[in-house]
């Protein structure tokens, strides 16, 4: 085996350095069949080699094109890594233009019997798909993956977007060897970058492209060539209770910020804050559909403006709520024209939250856009002023001399709250001249309380008892939205716990979305007997039974989005002739980032129970998550605990 | 005019009685079926009342087709219950995608999407369309039920054929159709008012047996091929027909089945090498267009891209072993671990999946084709002991898989729990497994990232109290029919103090949660048997003066057997469980003792202990 490698280097390139090396496709360097392993991350099914990626300017038939070339090598090391073997290309497009890829180059290398063995793909076996009414994919499946496969692939897209230069992304859910994007900048279109988890890049250079320069309208030029690269890179592992995966995953973006016309004319592209709360004030979809909106609004809703304010910020909300449906797509931009939208009543949240703006100025009250970035799509920063970043409007309004955040997208949630997917850092506040901006929170904990008080049946070997349950805020929100999408599936889930409902589930405040949610019912719930011990479970399963931090070990900060605090209430009669045995002992922990307090007591005939617990931050650091993760476990252990009733006579025995 | 009003004052009586209305109702679903020439037209009107902002979910509508057979002169538009139109949809709201699918990597199923909402509450959606097909292999295929929660006010099916157009007709749950006879036609109308939304029992027969359906099968048909379904011989040679052609190797492929077989002493051996080659160089991919559905994609197809679906590596396998003079049987199935039985009156397209049957002097070989880790000749749950189709020209016939034995899954554990005075309670397992755990398991070690194997393990739910800490699977080599699972974690809750007592959960607990006999409608099918035996061994902090709750115990009956004991000496506790059921299909009739014996032994299962120390 060993004899036959430096033959093989004689087949490859010769550039055995490594790094900033050239990379020809189909050309393997010996390092690539022989890699076992990833060096840092023994357990990898798979790893990057090397991802290429170079964004130039063309020229096209009618001005520049951008064309991005990709060249990505990949080492397959075991079954779990096939899936690396399936390519997908995203390609943008609108109603006038598309994105177009070109010159797909693959294949799979194999080393077998001695020989290093080539699998090319079949464009045949190149497929598109529509996946909406902007985005195609091409994809194809690489032949002949397995253990051991070098998959080589290169291809080049065509786009006619300026707005949409290729970012970068470094970290893939494989570890990566080296990755490194090149872009060349010409004079006539200016880009910012923003890089995102690397402090430094191991690879930077930037420099003018030597050699005859280009020329455009007469004008003649050199392109301005810019390289970053990482080395090493680990593969990105997401975990539970993080905002967004784009918040941490190491990458660079890029944000047109001038067009320069040969001409002499110079097109900004928000290139300060105040510019881009203009363009957005001047863009069909936003600004003017602004003022259609507030048309419309005056029309409609003018019989309000006698109302006191708060009243008019009510019902306004209530009437975009009840008439309107959110169809599910998130949006800075109204989605459709105004009209479209009130002829369908239906729109994304830019449709609804900016008619929303529009009706509440109509009624004469302050509002204006606040542009953010939703949990899922990450945070956005100050200094980096393009509105591409944003994917979701809010509504930032002025009731008796107080700004406040609203919504208009979820029916269910109550005017005061806004839907805890736009909680997520801070919003850019669209008004004319203006760089103000607003921090999206909401410091109201949400509460949530269950009551029960229950008697034991000894001949049918039950409890039964009254719940009453109540919650606020976010939990109410939680709760009203399950029992109206579910009321079956709302019950269902006390009876996966064992409880048995006995007739319905009464709901007060369902459609009172200001007040708490309330709900009652009668319930059985058996209790184990063993021997003429019965033994209790004060809360029956209703409090939490399971630790929902899992993991072992944290490295990303943990985010709970909003504060939260449980409350759980039992009394329990003590049946004629039975004496308490066993009680639970008291708990108390109290420290700046929790507290929980568990209280145990028999009076006269009764036994009460109290435990109440609370995570006092929003949001904590990876360093807390061994002091939440055993805070849990001590309450789900303690809440959780049993109460041992046996027969006053039968003491003595025991 | 008149009449709207008329609509109007009945709407108001009837929403007065049953003032719960469902969000979403079906007021109409008609289903026209035609023939012209070659082409099956078939004609889709369907009418839903949105009767509440919930119900506008339903409003989002997909219409799923196959690329080639496109959707022609769709109509949609909202009106309200006097019948006046509101709006019609425009063109440009209508989404054309392809359909997303978990188990293909690409097909041709394709989707036209768009949505009606409109908010006064009730209103009706009207929408139409036409449906070409030029290959097809049902006549028809209806539902009039499909949403569970939205009722079906009115449905109707009309087909009309040529009067000397032979037809398979299978029906369920409605009234027969009544037949027209047109001049050179005959016309079967169904209709079907409140259609009901049957509910699957446990282990009952799937959703899809126990709607209401018809289901015209032609006699003759073209689907890819001309074929008939006159009986399972001639569909079977359609199938032949079908995939004929497509069993050849590339010349580098044949020089490697014959190099790689050259030492092999018997066909059997021949077999295995060539299985494993196989398994070693192939994965499975499912790339699925036009008759794709059905027809594999050749062997040269597998031999240059070294993977397929099924289908395709199926056929791969067939032609290698034909390469080297071995017979084998293309194997239609139905895959499930609870399947869709195959109705063998009813000579059709009942199948969802492939296999190889390999048959030999003395014993067939079954070969699962698209799975890497399979033992040799070994076929798990999902398509164990059913009927299946053997293609093989016109002596193609139904035969059965063989069936899994109480022996074949037999899974024993064994595991030791410590408790320390603090409290925390470590687990230490070791796993003998067989059965459907050992398929869900086997692959897992190669198959999956080692972030992933944990919460892999968990989906089986057997460690639902346990923090697992780490775990290891072994399996001697590909070919054994078990494995072995070592496990080690903290449980969390199984052992809780009570003051001088400690109150033992039941780890692991196996057992079924079945309807009470009076509710029972329907079969009861297990499908496989079930063989568990659990032995923990309690290390507690403290000697044992007591113990109560489980006692020893014995159930035997014609179902299976439960067997318990407790033993303790000293700080240690001993508890072992065995539960056996049977596999087989129980009627309504036999449900009772059925269902006491499996209730008997879930109380077994889940009672727990009291330890009082010393």
């Amino acid at each position: 085996m060993k004899t036959i490698i430096p033959l093989l280097v004689l087949l490859f390139s010769t550039a055995i350095n490594g790094f900033a090396q050239k990379t020809v496709f189909g050309i393997l360097n010996p390092s690539d069949v022989e890699m076992k392993e990833c060096a840092f991350e023994k357990d990898a099914p798979a790893v990057v080699l090397f991802d290429k990626g170079n964004s130039w300017f063309v020229h096209g038939d009618d001005g520049f094109i951008l064309r991005f070339d990709r060249h990505i090598r990949i080492k397959v090391f075991s079954e779990a890594g096939f899936e690396q073997g399936e390519i997908e290309i995203p390609l943008f497009h609108n109603e006038n233009n598309r994105e177009k890829v070109k010159d797909i180059k693959a294949m799979t290398f194999n080393f077998e019997e001695g020989q290093l063995k080539r699998a090319t793909l079949d464009s045949k076996n190149v497929f598109t798909e529509d996946i909406n009414e902007n985005w195609t994919l091409k994809k194809f499946a690489m032949p002949n993956v397995k253990e051991g496969s070098v998959i080589d692939v290169t291809y080049s897209v065509y786009s006619p977007f300026f707005t949409h230069f290729k970012d970068w992304e470094f970290q893939t859910d494989i570890p990566t060897l080296y990755s490194e994007y090149k872009v060349s900048m010409i004079p006539f279109y200016s880009y910012r970058y923003r890089m995102q988890g690397a402090s430094r890049m191991d690879h930077f250079k930037s420099y003018e492209k030597s050699g005859l320069g280009r020329t455009f309208s007469g004008i003649p030029y050199n392109d301005m060539v810019y390289e970053f690269g990482l080395r090493n890179v680990p593969s990105f592992k997401d975990e539970s209770f993080i905002s967004s995966r784009n918040d941490y995953i190491k990458k660079i973006d890029f944000q047109l910020s001038e067009i320069n016309y040969p001409s002499g004319y110079k097109k900004q592209f928000m290139n300060t804050w105040p510019s881009l709360a203009e363009e957005l004030l001047d863009y069909t979809d936003f600004g003017k559909y602004l003022k259609k909106a507030e048309k419309w609004g005056s029309k409609t809703l003018a019989s309000l403006s006698s109302k006191p304010e708060e009243e008019r910020l009510d019902t306004v909300l209530n009437y975009m709520k009840e008439t309107y449906k959110w169809n599910g797509y998130y949006g800075k931009y109204a989605r459709s024209s105004f009209k479209e939208f009130n002829e369908q009543l239906t729109g994304n949240s830019g449709n609804i939250n900016l008619s929303t703006i529009g009706a509440l100025r109509a009624v004469g009250l302050k509002a204006s856009p606040v542009i953010i970035s939703t949990r899922d799509n990450g945070k956005v920063s100050d200094n980096f002023p393009y509105s591409n970043l944003f994917n979701y409007v809010l509504v930032l309004v002025e009731v008796d001399g107080k700004k406040r955040l609203v919504d208009a997208t979820e029916d269910m949630c109550p005017n005061f709250l806004i839907p805890s997917r736009c909680i997520n850092g801070k919003g850019f506040i669209v008004e004319e001249d203006s760089e103000a901006w607003v921090t999206i929170s909401n410091s109201a904990a949400s509460l949530e309380e269950f009551n029960l008080s229950m008697e034991l049946d000894l001949e049918a070997g039950e409890l039964e008892g009254r719940c009453m349950a109540k919650s606020t805020g976010y939990m109410a929100l939680a709760e009203r939205q399950e029992y109206h999408n579910d009321k079956e599936d709302f019950e269902k889930e006390f009876e996966n716990k064992g409880i048995n409902i006995v007739d319905d589930i009464s709901v007060t405040n369902l459609t009172d979305k200001t007040l708490p949610f309330k709900y009652n019912f009668d319930f059985t719930k058996s209790y184990d007997q063993i021997d003429e011990q019965l033994i209790i479970s004060p809360f029956v399963n209703i409090a939490q039974t399971e630790n929902p931090f899992k993991q072992e070990k944290r490295t990303l900060p943990i985010d709970l989005v909003y504060l939260q605090g449980n409350r759980f209430i039992a009394t329990i009669k003590i049946p004629e002739g039975y004496k308490v045995e066993e009680l639970p002992s008291p708990r108390k922990i109290n420290s700046d980032n929790v507290a929980f307090s568990y209280i145990a007591k028999v009076t006269g005939k009764q036994i009460q129970i109290v435990a109440n617990y609370s995570f006092k931050k929003r949001n904590y650091p990876s360093s807390s998550y061994k002091e939440l993760k055993n805070f849990m476990n001590t309450v789900t252990s303690t809440v959780n605990s049993k109460i041992i009733l046996v027969k006053e006579d039968d003491v003595a025995v025991l | 005019m008149r009449l709207s009003l008329l609509l109007f004052l009945l709407f108001v009586v009837v929403s007065r009685v049953c003032a719960q209305l469902p969000d979403c109702q079906v007021n109409k679903y008609h289903k026209q079926v035609k023939l012209a020439g070659n082409k099956l037209v078939e004609y889709t009107e369907i009418e839903l009342q949105i009767n509440s902002a919930k119900g506008t979910d339903y409003a989002e509508i997909d219409i799923p087709f196959t690329k080639g057979n496109n959707i022609k002169e769709l109509e949609a538009g909202i009106y309200d219950l006097t019948g006046k139109k509101i709006r019609s949809l425009k063109n440009k709201d209508i989404v054309r995608t392809n359909m997303f699918s978990y188990e293909s990597f690409h097909s041709d199923d394709m989707k036209l999407s768009f949505e009606l909402v409109h908010n006064r509450y009730p209103y009706v959606i009207k929408y139409s369309y036409k449906e070409d097909a030029n290959d097809y292999l049902y006549i028809a295929n209806w539902y009039p039920r499909w949403y569970k929660k939205a009722p079906v006010k009115k449905a109707s099916l009309k087909v009309e054929l040529p009067t000397d157009y032979p037809i398979r007709l299978y029906q369920q749950g409605l009234d027969s159709a009544v037949i027209e006879h047109l001049q050179d036609k005959v016309a079967y109308n169904w209709k079907a008012e409140d259609v009901e939304y049957v509910e699957r029992q446990k282990f009952g027969p799937q959703l899809i047996e126990l709607q209401s359906h018809v289901v015209i099968i032609p006699e003759s048909f073209r689907y890819g091929t001309e074929g008939s379904t006159k009986s399972w011989q001639d569909f079977g040679q359609w199938a032949t027909d079908l995939k004929a052609g497509t069993d050849y190797l590339t010349e580098a492929e044949k020089k490697k089945v014959r190099e790689l077989t050259k030492n092999c002493s018997n066909d059997r051996e021949k077999i295995d090498v060539l299985y494993k080659y196989m398994q070693n160089n192939t994965r499975y991919i499912n790339v699925s267009l036009d008759v794709g559905g059905l027809k594999p994609e050749s062997a040269t197809y597998v031999c240059n891209n070294k993977y397929g679906d099924c289908k395709a590596l199926t056929n791969y396998m067939y032609s290698m072993l034909k390469e080297v003079g071995i017979q084998s049987l293309y194997t239609m199935v139905y895959a499930d671990r609870y399947p869709v039985p195959v109705k063998t009156d009813y000579p059709s397209q009942q199948f969802n999946h492939v296999i190889l049957c390999v048959p030999q002097p003395n014993d067939t070989i079954w070969l699962e084709c698209t799975d890497n880790s399979a033992p040799f000749n070994y076929l798990g749950a999902f398509t164990q002991n059913r009927t299946v189709l053997l293609i093989d020209g016109d002596k193609s016939k139904l035969a059965k898989t063989p069936a899994l034995s109480v022996d074949d899954v037999a899974t024993r554990y064994s595991t030791k729990v410590v408790v320390n005075e603090d409290g925390s309670q470590k687990m230490t397992t070791v796993a003998k497994v067989k059965g459907p755990v050992f398929d869900y398991l086997k692959g897992m070690n190669d198959a999956l990232p080692q972030r992933d194997k944990i919460d892999y393990l968990e989906e089986l739910e057997l460690f639902e109290q346990a923090d697992i800490r780490d775990f290891e699977i072994k399996q001697a080599d590909r070919d054994t029919r078990y494995l072995t699972l070592g496990l080690q974690a903290n449980l969390n809750g199984i052992v809780e103090p009570i003051g001088s007592r400690v109150l033992i959960k039941p780890l692991r607990t196996f057992y079924f949660k079945l309807e009470k006999p009076e509710k029972r409608t329907q079969e009861l099918r297990f499908a496989y048997p079930f063989n568990v035996c659990d032995t923990i061994e309690y290390e507690l902090p403290r000697p044992i003066e007591s113990v109560s709750g489980i006692k020893d115990g014995k159930i035997n009956s014609d179902y299976g057997y439960f067997k318990c004991k407790v033993t303790y000496e000293g700080n240690r506790l001993k508890v072992t469980r065995h539960i056996v059921i049977n596999p087989g299909v129980y009627q309504p009739d036999e449900y009772d003792a059925l269902y006491m014996f499996v209730r008997l032994c879930a109380n077994k299962e889940l009672q727990k202990l009291m330890v009082k120390y010393q």
